[in-house]
């Protein structure tokens, strides 16, 4: 299945292989091209140019053309402030300065941004037939807003039948434009209705249900998809919105996402949200973006759900948080890997690793969700057991579950962050990836020499004293002593009487003196103090 | 050193601006002001009232229009930090939109730019008392302002007609939010020294930890805010204060608990009230202001001991 598809399976309350992700990204799409978003927004080059970035970079299903709740109200004459980082605002109310709505007329789709924006449209579904294009519309409510200002809360309950109205405008405004973005063959119109968020459901369904539902079947007739978007405290409100009948719902981190899928899908509404923008995306880390996203499909589930930020994300969000979000979402496994974690409880404390791996034997670590469980872990932990044998006993491996705490305290102290993982010595070796067995033979290899030149290099300060008797033994050591005293260095002596030993340095004649690189260097005899001198420098 | 913030809210025409040439007049001259604005009003007569104070004040707008949701305020992070490096505010008074979310405003403040920087003094909120009934009706988020506030003015008492209101709007208010420091007023002329002293009463024996607090040699202070759709226990969240409550000056806000009823929290140095909240459904939101307070930490220990 396609991206485009499975969104479209989804919004149908289908079950499909794989949850749906939609980054809503808006302005930040001016971000990843290093746009501002003033520029952005009046330019479907630049446009286009951040939905190809933000393509190559979070692989998503679906991606709206843009997130501008102001283009609109823009060509009905409110007056916008423009910002570098954020959609511009709405700084002037035409209804408060003296038009009326008889001044008023819709938007016709080659006026103000709205050319821009339709170009960008029909451009990215050339370019992106597999991608399911989000035609977002600015909701009847929050047009309302944009044109008569915060009087309309008074409006509403002293002077309905004048908001009936201007309500009865806006949904024709919504109308028309859902039409532009259908023409342009978008796949999904979104209706944007943040003002839902600040009316009780009396309200709702007094004022917002009826132009709404007239909306949604519209977009229905015309064979497109549709979605309502909210954001902040709107929980009192979803089972209204359900009620008019669109698609989908999709929901921010104010309202809890099992509550929505509660509410939506027994009334056969997909639903969608609700990363948590400021916390999570923007000022999180890739691992918490990643531990959301696994918590937010958990609840949201195979059916009918779309893993999506909670609104337009910050211009300045981190891509590398939206890209790990992608990895999640594309991948099962890493998915199975985080929930794992997860599971596991807090993050220990981490431990002293610094004298990790100095053993005499080579100890090969595999990091594993559980071998037993997961393919991946499965072929990784028997890679090492095939090759160990040959080792004879110089090679020890152990498999550490993550399900268990004291694992996850030795992952966390090793820095391992990607499951599975295998370590040698302490050293993260191959990440996510079965080593092939000449390579991971090679790998092994490697760390034995390492060992193996580290302990000749340790050795480097030592003279053995070979000798028979003690009388031997105490002439030498006296000459070695006082050669160390005179010269101020420090060597270590080791004393031999052992027969077998000298055999193996090839020692015959006693006392003798062997540096530790196996040079003899007098035998037979006691040194004189100078040569000794001589030798210790050599070595220490 | 980090900079106290008093968060400004209420509906358009409340009497916010009035409010703050009442601050400006009462600090002007003893401390460096910072204030910033995010209300559009026609040609911004805001910023230009401010100024006929004559006083001297610095300011900053921000575009964030007729801000709805937390997306349009997290880039704000990066204007706050500029301003506060470039002007040293003793105080900041951070005007809100009317329709904006107190709590996403205070989930700024958690940024690593802004650490150290700045932290959360209060949050105040104004209604107009003759308005509040009708409009809190038609507006849900005005009920939201009122929960999340420290303070509430209920102004333009000279009004005849707010006057007449005032027992009900108070008692309306003390429903919504039975912690709130609640002061009448006309033309917002209030006692200041409410946003001088913490939330009262205050232990005689905890004074001097207070006046350590506001000396100006304090060490420098975090704002941490959590705000979960999971449903916590009262058991799970009794042993979260227990761990919060020494890290933290103060402490407060609003938890759903599993059993679907709802608290009231707040706590000034360890002096902890909690209430029972009625009629609450949204999300458990807890702010906590503390020398100790790690903002990551705090939200995941929340996470981890409540249920999804």
């Amino acid at each position: 299945m396609t991206g485009r598809e499975l969104v479209k399976a989804a919004m149908r309350c289908e079950q499909v292989e794989r949850i749906p992700w939609v980054p809503f990204v808006g302005v930040h799409g001016g971000h990843l091209i290093h746009a501002g978003a003033t520029d952005y927004l009046k330019s479907a080059d630049l446009i286009l140019a951040g939905m190809d970035k933000a393509i190559e970079l979070y692989r998503p299903d679906g991606l709206p053309i843009v997130f501008d709740l102001q283009i609109e109200a823009e060509i009905l004459g409110c007056d916008l402030e423009w910002a570098a980082e954020n959609p511009p605002a709405v700084v002037s109310h035409p209804l408060l300065l003296g038009k009326t709505l008889k001044d008023l007329h819709v938007p016709q789709p080659d006026e103000g941004r709205l050319a821009v924006t339709m170009a960008a449209a029909r451009r990215a579904r050339e370019t992106y037939p597999n991608v399911a294009l989000y035609g977002l519309v600015t909701g009847p409510f929050t047009l309302a807003l944009h044109l008569l200002g915060t009087d309309i809360f008074m409006k509403m309950m002293l002077e309905p039948d004048a908001i009936f109205e201007l309500f009865d405008f806006t949904k024709t405004v919504a109308m028309a434009m859902s039409d532009y973005y259908i023409d342009a063959n978008c796949d999904v119109i979104a209706l944007v209705d943040p003002m839902t968020s600040q009316i009780g459901p009396e309200q709702f369904r007094q004022f917002v249900r009826q132009p709404v539902t007239e909306i949604f079947n519209h977009i229905r007739k015309r064979g497109a998809l549709s979605s309502f978007f909210v954001c902040g405290h709107a929980q009192q409100n979803v089972e209204a919105m359900c009620e008019c009948k669109p698609d989908n719902v999709s929901v921010d981190e104010n309202i809890p996402l099992d509550f929505v899928r509660d509410v939506a899908l027994p009334k056969k509404v997909s639903f969608g949200g609700n990363m948590q923008l400021t916390v999570i995306l923007l000022l999180g880390s890739p691992e918490d973006a990643q531990r959301h996203a696994i918590e937010c499909m958990n609840v949201g589930g195979e059916t009918g759900f779309i893993l999506a930020p909670g609104c337009d994300l910050p211009y300045s969000t981190p891509i590398k948080n939206l890209a790990a979000v992608a990895d999640v979402v594309h991948d099962p496994y890493q998915q199975q890997v985080i929930q794992t974690l997860e599971t596991t409880g807090p993050q220990p404390d981490v431990l002293d690793m610094s004298d990790y791996g100095k053993t005499d034997k080579v100890i090969v670590d595999i990091i594993t969700i559980d071998s037993e469980a997961c393919a991946p872990c499965q072929y990784m932990v028997e890679s090492v057991k095939a090759v160990t044998p040959q080792f004879e006993n110089i090679v020890e491996w152990r498999e550490h579950k993550i399900k268990h705490s004291d694992s996850v305290q030795f992952m966390t102290s090793l820095m391992v962050k990607n499951i599975p993982t295998i370590c040698i010595d302490g050293k993260i070796t191959f990440v996510s990836r079965i080593p092939p067995k000449e390579e991971l033979i090679a790998a092994i290899q490697k760390r034995i020499y390492e060992k193996l030149r580290f302990r000749i290099r340790s050795q480097k300060g030592r003279l053995l004293l070979f000798a028979r008797n003690e009388k031997d033994f105490a002439a030498v050591r006296t000459i070695l002593q006082q050669a160390m005293r005179e010269i101020g260095a420090e060597v270590e002596i080791v004393e031999i009487a052992d027969e077998k030993k000298m055999v193996q340095y090839g020692v015959v004649n006693t006392p003798a003196v062997v540096t530790a690189h196996f040079k003899i260097k007098s035998e037979g005899t006691v040194p004189a103090l100078a040569a000794v001198k001589e030798w210790i420098k050599e070595i220490a | 050193m980090s900079t106290p913030l008093t968060i400004i809210t209420g509906f358009l025409g409340s009497g916010k601006t009035t409010f703050l040439k009442r601050v400006i007049d009462r600090y002007a001259d003893i401390k460096k002001i910072g204030i910033i604005q995010n209300e559009f009003a026609p040609m911004n007569v805001d910023a230009l009232e401010l100024r006929r104070t004559g006083k001297t004040f610095d300011v900053l707008e921000i575009n964030r229009g007729s801000v709805f949701c937390v997306c349009l305020i997290a880039d704000f992070q990066s204007d706050l930090r500029a301003f506060i490096d470039e002007h040293h505010p003793d105080v900041v008074f951070l005007e809100a939109s009317g329709l904006s979310d107190p709590i996403a405003v205070v989930e700024i403040l958690q940024a690593p730019v802004l650490k150290d920087r700045v932290h959360l003094a209060k949050i105040c909120t104004i209604v107009d008392a003759s308005s509040f009934l009708l409009l809190q009706q038609a507006n849900q988020r005005l009920t939201n302002q009122v929960r999340v506030a420290d303070v509430v003015i209920v102004n333009k008492q000279d009004k005849a007609e707010a006057k007449a209101k005032l027992e009900e709007v108070v008692s309306e208010i003390r429903r919504i939010n039975p912690l709130a420091c609640i002061i009448p007023a006309s033309y917002c002329d209030v006692d200041m020294n409410v946003f001088e002293s913490e939330v009262q009463p205050v232990a005689l024996e905890k004074r001097s930890a207070l006046a350590a607090y506001k000396s100006p040699g304090r060490p420098a202070i975090g704002t941490a805010v959590v705000k979960s759709t999971r449903k916590i226990s009262r058991t799970a969240l009794d042993l979260f204060l227990a761990e919060q409550l020494p890290k933290s000056y103060r402490l407060k806000g609003h938890v759903q608990l599993d059993d679907a009823t709802a608290l009231m929290l707040q706590s000034t140095l360890g002096d902890l009230h909690l209430v029972p909240l009625e009629n609450y459904i949204g999300p458990s939101e807890i702010i906590a202001i503390g020398p100790e307070i790690h903002p990551q930490n705090f939200s995941r220990r929340f996470r981890e001991l409540a249920t999804s």
